[in-house]
């Protein structure tokens, strides 16, 4: 745990997420939604009475995504999200932390496994509904899903693209924004990875996306781009 | 009359071609009665709330009715003409734009926190229902069988290795002689010393050619090995026994593969035989896995390590994996093992994709049309060296 000595919270850029300061280090943190109870053997931290969770960069493309200075961070409190490919949930916790009791996480993952923790979470973290499927096959889980703010999608697959589009036509209220994490190694290894992401954003332009802000994920996260989108 | 229907852990609603909402079915019982429910929608594709309100709706004349699935849902044969599906349609897409008015004002939820709660509940319920259904998947315990297996095998060999390097001190003319190691264990265990054993006995109860049993009694004679203390021996006894019982381990857990691996995969089972099917499929990390990945990859299961070698520069691109222990490959000739393996391999995808999806049984045809092939291959090869040497 870190010691509480010599530290300072401050507001990032964005709502609900903060740095801690430590001397010289600076981490970024959310508040925990749920004090005492801890999502993914993260680092916690009291401040001022207050219980915050730090988010690894490096275990976390949207905390990387931050730490590279990305234009936005479209979550906010109340948001609601559907998040592909949300695996064991610990990016999910931290978005759970930041759109609050008001908000909620569609949170779907077609390995069950890797979905298995996700449920001790859920079950503490009342903003979460996990569901067992293939984000390729919307069919699979759209009796559960509400329109939503944004759309999270983080699954390491050949067509981010076109996962992407069919689900933002399905749920994504106008105007809502996407985050997308691309690895290009899924896509295609023979081939650059800043190849690789261009060739996506031209894609994701002709599907109907604006992009707003692109960030490369190294040294978080290596051959991996970070992809703010806006639905035109 | 046009009608357009969704279906949702709250209930049924239903609108119009004018997305005026025109039936709201709420679904009736307790938390554990709605999730059976939704469970037996999502997976036997019938639901009484649903029946009622198709029902309700051809009464009230609606002679179209689209409903937002993909998959067909069970109905009566005489509607069946009556429904169509699409996704997405205006009834859901209002339902998740007004989820939080539609649930107070039409489902008659509290508010949309009740209502969300039921959402989540059921979510929550149907996912734990679906891993552990995942969880009894066969092909996961064939994989779990097959690790245990191969650490049983090396464990065996290993055990092996030292009870010889002991009993060596003593009769090292034996490992010279036979060589499967369950003989020679069982034959220690019966005699415990050399010079206790006892042609006879090999003859009837191990069932030894007597050119053998000769064998061993002049080496019993002749050999060069210390004589074995009554202390020594019971320890020896003690790892004897526990190699047998490893060894009965083994056993039952390839007989439990060999039993199972026919009802998992019978096609890819029929065509390599159980172990090399169950290899396979542990390697792809399950059938589904096995039964999407090219033939090309297939070649290769198993023989990661070699791979990755390679790619990192070091040693020759590996042909094949654990297809190279299919007896046909492992036994023919250097020049067409990369071939035979090809061929394999494309069988095996075949066989694997028809297990996973079609569950059909085109058992023993696969097999025998590769039996078949190899052979023309082999002959082939054998008429390309021969006019060579002409
Ligand atoms: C890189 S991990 C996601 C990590 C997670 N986003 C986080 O930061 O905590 C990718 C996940 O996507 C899932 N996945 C891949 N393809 C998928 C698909 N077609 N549908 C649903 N989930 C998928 C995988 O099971 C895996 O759990």
């Amino acid at each position: 745990m870190l010691r509480k000595k010599g530290m300072k919270v401050i507001n990032s850029k964005f709502e609900g997420i903060y740095w801690l300061k430590k001397g010289k280090r600076k981490f970024l943190v959310t508040k925990n939604l749920v004090p005492g109870f801890r999502s993914c053997n993260e680092e916690i931290v009291y401040v001022n009475g207050r219980e915050y969770r730090v988010w690894d960069p490096y275990r976390s493309k949207a905390s990387a995504a931050i730490h590279k200075k990305v234009k936005e961070f479209p979550v906010k409190e109340g948001d609601l999200i559907l998040y592909l490919g949300v695996a064991s949930g610990t990016t999910a916790s931290y978005l759970s932390d930041i759109i609050g009791e008001e908000g909620v996480i569609y949170g779907v993952d077609f390995s069950a496994s890797a979905l298995l923790p996700l449920i001790q979470i859920a079950r503490k973290r009342e903003n979460i509904v996990p569901l067992l499927a293939d984000a390729r096959t919307p069919s699979r889980y759209i009796n559960f899903v509400e329109e939503v703010d944004v759309v999270y999608c983080d699954v390491a697959q050949p067509n981010p693209t076109s996962i992407v589009s069919t689900n933002s036509n399905l749920f994504l209220k106008e105007s809502g924004y996407v985050l997308l994490a691309i690895k290009a190694s899924s896509i295609d290894i023979s081939k650059k990875p800043k190849e690789v992401y261009l060739e996506e954003e031209k894609k994701l332009k002709e599907t109907g996306f604006e992009i707003i802000d692109s960030v490369n994920l190294v040294p978080y996260h290596k051959k991996h781009a970070f992809l703010l989108l806006k639905r035109k | 009359m046009k009608a357009y229907l969704t279906v949702s852990p709250l209930g049924v609603l239903a609108v119009n071609e004018k997305k005026e909402i025109i039936l709201v079915k709420k679904l009736k019982g307790d938390i554990n009665q709605v999730t059976d429910k939704f469970i037996s929608f999502l997976e036997k594709r019938t639901l009484t709330e649903l029946n009622n309100a198709l029902e309700e709706l051809l009464d009230m004349g609606y002679r179209e009715i689209n409903i937002e699935e993909r998959e067909p849902v069970k109905v009566k044969e005489e509607i069946k003409g009556v429904i169509k599906y699409s996704i997405p349609n205006k009834a859901g897409l209002l339902f998740r734009r007004y989820f939080t008015a539609l649930s107070v004002e039409k489902f008659g939820f509290r508010n949309k926190k009740e209502a969300r709660r039921r959402i989540r509940e059921v979510s929550i319920r149907v996912t734990v229902y679906g891993i552990k259904k995942d969880r009894s998947r066969k092909d996961l315990s064939i994989i779990q069988a097959i690790h245990v297996l191969d650490d049983l095998e090396k464990m065996l060999n290993s055990l092996f290795l030292r009870i010889k390097e002991w009993y060596s001190l003593y009769f090292p003319e034996l490992f010279d002689i036979l060589e499967s190691q369950e003989l020679i264990i069982k034959l220690i265990s019966k005699f415990k010393k050399p010079e206790k054993i006892n042609p006879q006995t090999l003859k009837e109860e191990f069932n030894l050619p007597s050119e053998i049993i000769n064998k061993i009694a002049s080496s019993i004679n002749e050999t060069v090995g210390a004589k074995l203390q009554e202390r020594d021996s019971e320890v020896i006894e003690e790892l004897i026994q526990e190699w047998l019982s490893l060894k009965k381990c083994y056993d039952a857990v390839r007989g439990y593969i060999e039993e199972e691996m026919p009802k998992v995969a019978p096609n890819t089972s029929s065509l390599t035989g159980a172990l090399i099917a169950a290899r396979l499929i542990s390697s792809a990390g399950g059938l589904e896995s096995l039964a999407k990945l090219p033939s090309s990859t297939i070649q290769l299961l198993g023989a990661e390590k070699a791979l990755f070698r390679f790619i990192r520069g070091k040693g020759t691109p590996p042909k094949h994996g654990v297809i190279y222990q299919y007896p046909l490959i492992r036994k023919s000739n250097k020049k067409v093992r990369g071939k035979l393996a090809r061929k394999l391999a494309n069988k095996i995808a075949i066989a694997a994709r028809i297990d996973m999806f079609s569950g059909g049984r085109g058992e023993g045809k696969l097999q025998e049309k590769f039996v078949r092939e190899i052979k023309n291959i082999v002959k082939e090869e054998r008429n390309e060296s021969n006019k060579q040497q002409i």
